[in-house]
């Protein structure tokens, strides 16, 4: 059966409507994809900097250690006993 | 503190032990035997011989031997290179080629020199790489390291000394060199000399105290050199760079704050800044 010219008007306006909502839909959804990606881009790229700039300061723990790699001295003092009961000879 | 109860043999050179339970001795025995096994040139299957007939490809090592040979890096980077672990080869072309009880004096001059390398040596972990032809050494380290691993095994009160390296649990007084004594309170004492181990080839006195750069046994300045350290390990590696400074050493040893004595010929001591200052300081405490 042919459709009467009195239907016409509303099918026109129901899918203009489903056309605007799938637009806003597809915008959304690209706007979301472009947020995403570029979030993903700044958290992994290595040239993008995520924190602020700090000073070049070793962390104090990394200095400790290297303190305490380098030689250090015993202690001695004059001896107390005779004879000694060790000997340092040369090796 | 008591007399030693336990003395061997063991990398050359004579141990002592006091103060140890017969348990703790038998692990202070046993450590230097496994140290011995797995560093010594002179024994055919050390993992040590391995490592130099693999040189010039990647091998990987046994974790003990990539401690050890970090510890001898370090020791090279802390001197500048003068205790450098890649002196093997320059040992045995001075005629350190076997144990030195066998006998070293040949009528044959020595072999050419073979200069020291420590910093093309690639390591990381396990994986080891030593450049083609060089051969580590690292008999120093192994010793004055085993010194510092036998004393951590005694319980209470005791000492151990391994061929001039000395180190304690509880103060005790200790012989040096040329008649005369110190008491060590805490750490190391280390004597570095080319006396004992001394040879001749072609009529030439060598003895196993390497210049790096030249490849060649060191000009002594010095007959022998003792320093304090908080380790046998820090004491052994100062005292054998400052051997090899030969007039800069007492003064290389004071800006790092360690006490040093140095025996020249006809037995003379002379101490640095840090060795008197030590010993002023204890007297001015009593």
């Amino acid at each position: 059966m042919e459709p009467t010219r009195n239907d016409q008007p509303s099918r026109m306006v129901a899918a203009r409507r489903r056309a605007a909502v799938g637009k806003g839909a597809l915008a959304a959804a690209a706007v979301a994809v472009f947020a995403g990606g570029m979030l993903a881009t700044r958290s992994t790229a290595s040239g993008h900097s995520r924190h602020a700039a700090t000073p070049l300061t070793a962390p104090r723990r990394f200095a400790n250690t290297v303190r305490q790699s380098a030689l250090q001295s015993g202690s001695i003092a004059p001896p107390q006993s005779a004879p000694p009961q060790a000997s340092t000879s040369q090796s | 503190m008591s007399a030693p109860a336990l003395r061997f043999q063991a990398m050359g050179c004579d141990v002592q032990v006091a103060g140890a339970t017969p348990e703790q001795a038998r692990r202070i025995r046993a450590l230097f035997d496994r140290h011995e096994r797995r560093f010594s040139r002179f024994v055919d299957d050390s993992e040590l011989n391995a490592v130099n007939a693999g040189a010039g490809r990647a091998i990987r090592v046994s974790r003990a031997f990539a401690d050890m040979l970090e510890l001898s890096l370090w020791a090279a980077r802390e001197t500048g290179g003068l205790v450098d672990p890649t002196i093997g080869a320059a040992l045995r072309a001075a005629g350190y080629d076997r144990d030195f009880g066998d006998g070293l004096d040949r009528p044959q001059p020595p072999a050419p020199a073979v200069a020291g390398c420590w910093h093309r040596i690639e390591a990381s972990g396990q994986l080891l790489r030593v450049p083609a032809g060089v051969e580590l050494d690292l008999n120093g380290v192994v010793k004055s390291r085993a010194v510092d691993e036998a004393l951590a095994c005694l319980g209470g009160e005791g000492w151990i000394s391994a061929g001039g390296d000395v180190a304690a649990h509880g103060a005790i007084d200790v012989a040096l060199p040329g008649g005369d004594a110190v008491r060590l309170e805490s750490g190391g004492l280390a004597t570095s000399g080319r006396e004992r181990r001394a040879w001749r080839r072609g009529g030439r006195l060598q003895h196993h105290l390497i210049d790096p750069v030249t490849g060649r046994p060191a000009q002594p300045r010095w007959q022998q050199v003792t320093v304090s350290g908080a380790t046998c390990l820090d004491a052994d590696v100062a005292a054998k760079a400052a051997f090899l400074l030969g007039d800069e050493g007492p003064d290389w040893l004071d800006e790092r704050g360690l006490p040093g004595r140095f025996l020249q010929a006809g037995d003379r001591a002379v101490t640095n800044r840090s060795w008197r200052r030590s010993l002023e300081g204890a007297l001015a405490c009593t």
